[in-house]
């Protein structure tokens, strides 16, 4: 019998010690974090404006880190030498593991500058932020699985909109740890942004892996054999696998995030259920997902109908983390704007 | 993905009969999908027409044409409407249908291995390979046993060893868990919304009550309940800012004079009680005590009257004069910085809400700051924002306000052009019908001269001064009772379950074939995996564990 082991094998295993390597930048980042609020601790006092805050140094920083591993990646789909990709990832791991530090150093900081400390998920400007970490790290562990550094090109520009509106927001003036109202007190509400920012990210992962696909599919379909599509970008089911990968993981940390929801809805307000615009929301984007598993699945849809089905998803996604607090009104006024 | 299943799925079940098709319909994908898209689109326009409002709101937004078909279909209370509950039931249907069409086959699929099975007509990969084990199907089994695979068959095929492996079996039980899961928890809802209520209660503080108030739509329902609930004591904090930071009630439960149970709650932190909870909503004035003076500007002498009252009362002297005492506010927080764009918030302290309307003056809206009694702030009809200006002293001083009176009464006896000298002459003729030394004119004149230029911009009909409060508040409570729940919590548990093994797991059978003479393995794998790569891991983790393993012991 012919090897019938089917093509590519080894770009989609995972290298030995992928967690090991995770687990290793986990401990990096409590560290520097443990080392940024040693440094910090004695200059903090109570009401100090939060642009002097190290956090505020930290993050961006990272920021900078983030928009060169960007230019990285966008510059490697020309300069295809690994070593460029390895940068363009360095860059991108060390402007991801900054982010954490920097949040976990705002976590420290708004205990002592603030009347009472929060875990810094809890306004708009804390969870973008965390959205941008969170993508990077998302995509970074994907791309360790499948050692193709090209898709980052896609992803990362999503991540820089994310800092894009993180800078505008600080020219609003609506940056900076803020006082919590009573019902954001609450651990299910931690666990319910934790998760619910693990799926918004893994959603913005798979709209890059859709728009790189569109890009290749368009070369193939216009027969060319050269160009950078065709050069450089990984293979149509590559990528297809890319995006459903990103959607499982986000569709499994949506839904417990939906129910930590509920959960902090029950104890706050009396129902798990209230139809508010968030809430709603919140079900159109798994719905639309839920769609995607079974056109994918139980109709067998491929292709570029999938990757526009990605990419739609996160329009609905990115419409249930900002649109519903710019247009719509709802419980969840701590995401208002200004 | 090629799954041959054919050995694995029982005699297919005659796909006729009314009942038979009806499932069939309602478990075809396209039928589902088209419902959850409705779904979807039918909840967005729940979130983009503000939902139960009342009447005015929607005719001033709408024009009145839109607002009678919209109400006609329910959509201002969409999600109770028949409509929505309809799309709701029949996605339940849907799923429901599924499981019943697709359950039998992958209960089937799921039963133990009891038999071989062929080798695959269609498989998802293979590879053959020279190695030792090819003489020894048991230490085969070992190691595939140490991969994970955990049901063995053992068969033969022309007269060579043939061996089945597999792993995952209770895979497929994802599925029921996740759908049953939704149905379950749709379920839930329907018996929450059928069987539960959710109303408010206020209750302030030493008083006892049993009612509560549902709403239903834009109009109310009381519900009682069989015990009484005791609002003890209500707590309040704030930030320095003046944003309450934490509120909470001591609530007590009791009947027939009998003391049930007691429990401080909080926000994030209810009551429950026999399948009812207490929520900590929100809080509000029950009519806390309050003292003002009220000086009349209109009468001669500027009198003034002491009041002790309470907020929300209404006080009326008959001739159409009504004072409405709206809010009190314990906390004010302003910016005081100096600077422009600067921000330096600071509490003033208490602040009193007065309503004030009279046919001669119109309507003003007096606010009123017990630690600046000076600072005039008020509004009239139709005004965008306060006006903030500064008496110069407290209107409850006697001396000022008298004198301030009788110089304006001095000042209307002023005939022709009034200039410096005029006024200074008025306040002379005011200081002695007062009674006052004029030694003290250099000290009085420029408060009531600035005084009266303050009264005559405004033309104020009376100024109030706030000197005491006793708060009273009562706290606002969300009732529920929602037995919906406990089925909700654990179908959501099922269907996080589910959706991790409808991703994660994957049932992979493994076909070995044992050709001794050659020392040739020869492998073929059918998997159920919906990512090629566990496809691509399994056969290559395999591969790589069956050609490293160790040479077989000569003389076995
Ligand atoms: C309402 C929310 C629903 C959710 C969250 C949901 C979720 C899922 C998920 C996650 C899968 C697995 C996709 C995969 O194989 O990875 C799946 C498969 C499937 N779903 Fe649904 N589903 C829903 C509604 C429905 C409906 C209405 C039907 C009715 C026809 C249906 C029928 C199926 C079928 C037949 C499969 C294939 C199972 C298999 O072959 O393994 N689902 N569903």
């Amino acid at each position: 019998m012919n090897d019938t082991i089917p093509a590519t094998p080894s770009r989609l295993a995972p290298p030995g010690g992928v967690w090991g390597y995770w687990l290793g930048l986990l401990i990096l980042t409590l560290g520097l974090a443990g080392l940024a609020i040693t440094a910090e601790a004695d200059r903090l006092i109570p009401g100090m404006p939060f642009d002097q805050l190290l956090s505020y140094k930290l993050t961006g920083y990272a920021n900078v880190l983030l928009a060169a591993a960007t230019l990285v990646y966008l510059a490697h789909l020309w300069f295809t030498a690994p070593a460029v990709g390895k940068w363009a990832s360095g860059l991108a791991t060390a402007g991801g593991v900054g982010l954490l530090v920097a949040l976990l150093t705002l976590w420290f900081e708004t205990h002592q500058v603030l009347e009472e400390g929060h875990v810094p998920i809890s306004n708009l400007y804390e969870v973008t932020i965390f959205f941008t970490a969170l993508t990077t790290l998302i995509y970074l562990i994907l791309e360790s699985y499948s050692r193709n550094r090209h898709a980052g090109a896609f992803v990362m520009p999503i991540v820089v909109a994310g800092i894009g509106f993180e800078l505008w927001l600080v020219s609003q003036g609506s940056a900076g740890p803020q006082n919590l109202v009573p019902a954001l007190k609450s651990y299910w509400m931690h666990a319910h942004v934790l998760a619910n920012f693990i799926g918004y990210g893994a959603f913005a992962v798979a709209c890059g892996g859709g728009v790189m696909y569109l890009v290749r599919h368009r070369a193939e379909a216009q027969g060319r054999t050269a160009g950078v599509a065709i050069r450089v970008l990984p293979g149509l089911d590559e990528t297809d696998t890319l995006m459903y990968r990103a959607i499982a993981i986000g569709f499994v940390t949506f839904t417990i995030a939906t129910i930590l929801g509920a959960a902090w809805a029950y104890d706050a307000w009396g129902g798990y259920w209230s139809w508010d615009p968030k809430e709603t929301w919140s079900l159109i984007v798994w719905i639309t997902y839920a769609i995607y598993l079974h056109l994918r699945f139980v109709k067998g849809w491929a292709g570029t109908r999938m990757a526009w089905w990605a990419i739609l998803g996160f329009a609905v996604t990115l419409f249930c983390f900002l649109g519903v607090n710019m247009f719509l009104s709802g419980l969840h006024s701590y995401g208002q704007i200004g | 993905m090629a799954i041959d299943d054919s050995r694995l799925t029982p005699p297919a079940t005659p796909q006729q009969g009314p009942l038979a098709r009806l499932i069939h319909l309602l478990s075809s994908m396209p039928v589902a999908v088209f419902l959850l898209c409705t779904v979807a689109l039918a909840s967005m326009i729940g979130t983009i027409l503000v939902q139960n409002r009342e009447e005015d709101f929607y005719i001033a937004n709408l024009g009145p044409t839109w607002y009678k078909i919209l109400d006609a279909l329910d959509f201002f209370n969409m999600y109770d409407s028949w409509w929505f509950l309809a799309i709701m039931t029949l996605l339940v249907l849907s799923v429901s249908a599924a499981l019943l069409r697709h359950g039998p086959r992958f209960w089937h699929m799921s039963r133990p291995l009891r038999v071989m099975r062929p080798w695959p007509k269609k498989s998802d990969g293979g590879f053959s390979l020279t190695s030792p084990l090819a003489s020894d199907p048991d230490a085969t089994k070992a190691l595939l046993r140490r991969l994970g695979f955990s049901e063995f068959q053992r068969g033969e095929e022309h007269g060579r060893p043939l061996l089945l492996a597999r792993q995952g079996r209770f895979s497929k039980y994802g599925f029921f868990l996740v759908h049953g899961g939704v149905v379950l928890i749709c379920v839930g809802g329907l018996i929450t919304s059928q069987l539960g209520f959710r109303g408010v209660m206020n209750l302030p503080e030493q008083e006892s009550d049993n009612r509560i108030y549902v709403s239903e739509g834009s109009s109310y329902r009381t519900l009682q309940l069989p015990f009484l609930v005791r609002n003890d004591d209500f707590d309040i904090s704030f930030y320095k800012s003046g944003m309450p930071s934490e509120y909470s009630s001591q609530l007590t439960l009791h009947r027939d004079g009998q003391d049930i149970l007691s429990k401080r709650i909080t926000v994030n932190d209810p009551l429950r009680y026999q399948g009812v909870t207490f929520y900590q909503a929100s809080f509000g004035d029950a009519g806390s005590a309050v003292e003002f003076a009220i000086r009349d500007l209109t009468s001669k002498g500027f009198p003034e009257q002491k009041i002790k009252s309470e907020v929300h009362k209404e006080l009326e002297d008959g001739m159409g004069l009504k004072l409405t005492i709206k809010e009190l506010r314990q906390h004010n927080v302003m910016n005081m910085a100096q600077e422009e764009g600067k921000s330096e918030l600071r509490d003033v302290g208490p602040s009193l809400d007065i309503h004030f309307s009279s046919p001669s003056s119109g309507n003003i809206t007096y606010r009123i700051y017990m630690s600046y009694p000076h600072m005039l702030a008020f509004g009239r009809t139709g005004d965008r924002e306060m006006t903030y200006d500064d008496l110069g002293f407290n209107p409850a001083d006697s001396v000022k306000m008298e004198l301030l009176a009788a110089y304006l009464d001095e000042l209307s006896k002023v005939e022709g052009e009034r200039g410096p000298d005029q006024n200074r002459a008025a306040f002379a003729a005011a200081m002695t019908a007062m009674g006052l030394p004029l030694s003290r004119a250099a000290e009085l004149g420029p408060a009531i001269a600035n005084a009266e230029q303050v009264l005559r911009r405004h033309k104020l009909p009376m100024l109030f001064s706030f000197s005491g409060f006793e708060p009273k508040m009562y706290t606002g409570l969300q009732v529920a009772r929602d037995p919906g729940s406990p089925l909700v919590w654990s179908a959501c548990a099922l269907l996080v379950i589910g959706l991790y093994m409808m991703i994660y797991m994957h049932e992979k059978r493994v076909w070995i074939r044992f050709d001794r003479e050659r020392q040739q393995l020869e492998v073929c794998a059918v998997l159920s995996g919906k990512d090629k790569h566990p496809v691509n891991t399994t056969l290559e983790r395999l591969r790589r564990e069956l050609a490293a393993a160790p040479p077989i012991p000569s003389g076995k």
